[in-house]
């Protein structure tokens, strides 16, 4: 195909010249040279169908390769014809869109699975108590008293909750609002957040010193304050606990500016998260709390993101963990 | 009888040990399959209750069907019944043919999972007696084409000493059954 135009138009002046030739020379009686002329145009003819038919084979090939989705075809796209370079580049390119859209489906699809298969597990080991217990209640009431009926009802009313919570974390997973930014300033937002946080730590009978604000830079940040607060309260709750045990636990907050984009910063001296399953904490469902839902990382990263932004976590185990929002 | 539950989720193994508490003697649970060999040990568990799954990041079954493959080796193992979750046919299948005695899926139906509980650990008492008396067969069968190879004395000697054991080493007893007075015991006892 490299040269296409060329054979394109050599092929065709040939059919017409000698198709001229070949008349004129019958008409002067040149009988042999006539023939030969005929002969030679129908040879053309058939270089020219030839090209054609390869022009046909490059349309067919693009046709099968996405009908049995092989994406590993590829044309050589330098010819000489620019229309034709073009077209085998768009072919190139809608092969190599295909290729990806397949790839993202099939992730997707595993992604679903194991969402769903967590799901099934979670809800499963909470309705099984709860039909059990219920069951052996109604069927033997003579043996349900005192310290044994306490204990299954408690059963019974946690896992309810559980679930209801289970319910509730995957509506909001699935219901996830678009931010409706305003315009606030550093030092405002922190009051804000300092009112969430102040509840949060009285909630847990901690010492509200606990808690440090530092806005090392005043900026205006662009964020929809409802979802951003929901991210901090979110982050906040995951650094106390994760200093639940260390002697002088310590979570700072920090609001700074790098390369013209505002950053939160949220530091804690706790466990830290073990590096192997950092980046699944942001998975939803995965969660390291035994009674976690494991969304709140997940939606935290997904509000961020909506907003232009990224949450990223640095931990070293032992030493504390780093939550950073990079913020547009 | 003796059960235990191995089962990672808090809130199923406190609602078996509610469940069961009133059909078993003795009812342990743990959260970690880890454990398994060690509660095992004494051989006096009947019935090990195995949950199938418990890595979140796997969910498949495999680690439930690599800790029954530990139970099953363990000589004269206990009867298993195992716990899938709901739809996991094929898991239980797979559990069976590595040796489970029976299934149930979450949630199960109380009277059903006692049934199931008691059929399995008769089951398993049976195939231990069959065990044991093929191996005892077994062990007979090669006595026998041993003594084929032994010279007189020490046939007499095997059998001196097979009486002896039934007498639990008592040898005054050993030598009346074999109506010879001690004396003569030790003698033969000494040539050999």
């Amino acid at each position: 195909m490299k040269h296409f135009r060329l054979h394109f138009v050599l092929l065709l002046s040939a059919i017409i010249g000698l198709t001229v030739s070949g008349v004129i020379l019958f008409d002067r009686r040149l009988y042999p040279q006539s023939i030969f002329a005929g002969i030679a145009v129908v040879i053309a003819c058939f270089m020219l169908w030839n090209l054609v038919g390869r022009l046909k084979q490059v349309v067919w090939t693009f046709a099968k390769s996405l009908e049995v989705r092989d994406t590993t075809t590829t044309f050589d796209t330098a010819t000489d014809d620019p229309v034709l370079s073009e077209t085998l580049t768009g072919f190139n390119n809608l092969i190599a869109l295909f290729h990806s859209t397949t790839m993202e489906l099939e992730t997707r699809k595993l992604y679903y699975d194991r969402i769903l298969k967590i799901m099934s597990h979670e809800m499963g080991n909470s309705i099984t108590p709860v039909i059990a217990l219920c069951s052996d209640i109604k069927k033997h009431p003579d043996r349900y008293h005192g310290d044994r009926l306490t204990e299954a009802i408690d059963l019974i009313d946690s896992r309810s909750r559980g679930i209801n919570r289970f319910l509730k974390a995957y509506y909001n997973l699935t219901h996830l609002p678009e931010p409706q930014t305003v315009s606030i300033d550093s030092r405002e937002f922190i009051r804000l957040i300092k009112q969430l946080t102040d509840a949060e730590l009285r909630a847990r009978g901690l010492d509200t010193d606990i808690i440090r604000f530092i806005a090392s830079t005043v900026v205006t940040l662009n964020i929809d304050t409802d979802l951003m607060s929901q991210v901090m309260v979110n982050l906040t709750r995951n650094a106390l606990d994760a200093v639940s045990s260390v002697a002088n636990p310590a979570v700072s907050f920090t609001i700074s500016t790098s390369d013209g984009h505002p950053y939160i910063i949220i530091e804690d001296n706790g466990s830290g998260i073990d590096p192997a399953i950092r980046d699944e904490l942001f998975q939803p469902f995965v969660t390291t709390k035994p009674d976690g839902t494991g969304v709140g990382l997940y939606l935290s990263r997904q509000i961020v993101r909506r907003h232009g932004g990224d949450l990223r976590l640095y931990s070293t185990p032992g030493s504390g963990t780093r939550a950073v929002i990079e913020l547009i | 009888m003796k059960i235990l539950i191995i089962d990672d989720n808090p809130a199923v193994r406190s609602t078996l040990n509610l469940i069961l508490a009133d059909e078993f003697d003795d009812i342990t649970a743990s959260g970690d399959p880890r454990i398994i060999p060690a509660l095992l040990r004494n051989g006096d568990i009947d019935c090990v209750i195995l949950d199938m799954n418990y890595n979140s990041n796997k969910l498949d079954g495999s680690d439930g069907l690599f800790w029954l493959e530990r139970i099953k080796e363990i000589p004269n193992p206990p009867a298993v019944v195992v716990i899938t979750a709901f739809g996991e046919i094929s898991l239980a299948v797979e559990a069976m043919k590595l040796g489970a005695e029976d299934f149930v899926t979450k949630p199960w139906d109380n009277d059903e999972l006692i049934e199931k509980l008691h059929k399995a650990i008769d089951r398993n008492k049976k195939t231990q007696r069959d065990t044991a008396a093929v191996s005892n067969a077994i062990e007979l069968e090669q006595r026998e084409h041993d003594r084929r190879n032994m010279t007189l004395d020490q046939i007499k000697l095997q059998h001196i000493r097979d009486i002896i054991a039934e007498c639990d080493g008592n040898l005054s007893a050993a030598a009346e059954r074999l109506n010879i007075n001690r004396q003569t015991l030790y003698n033969l006892l000494k040539k050999s």
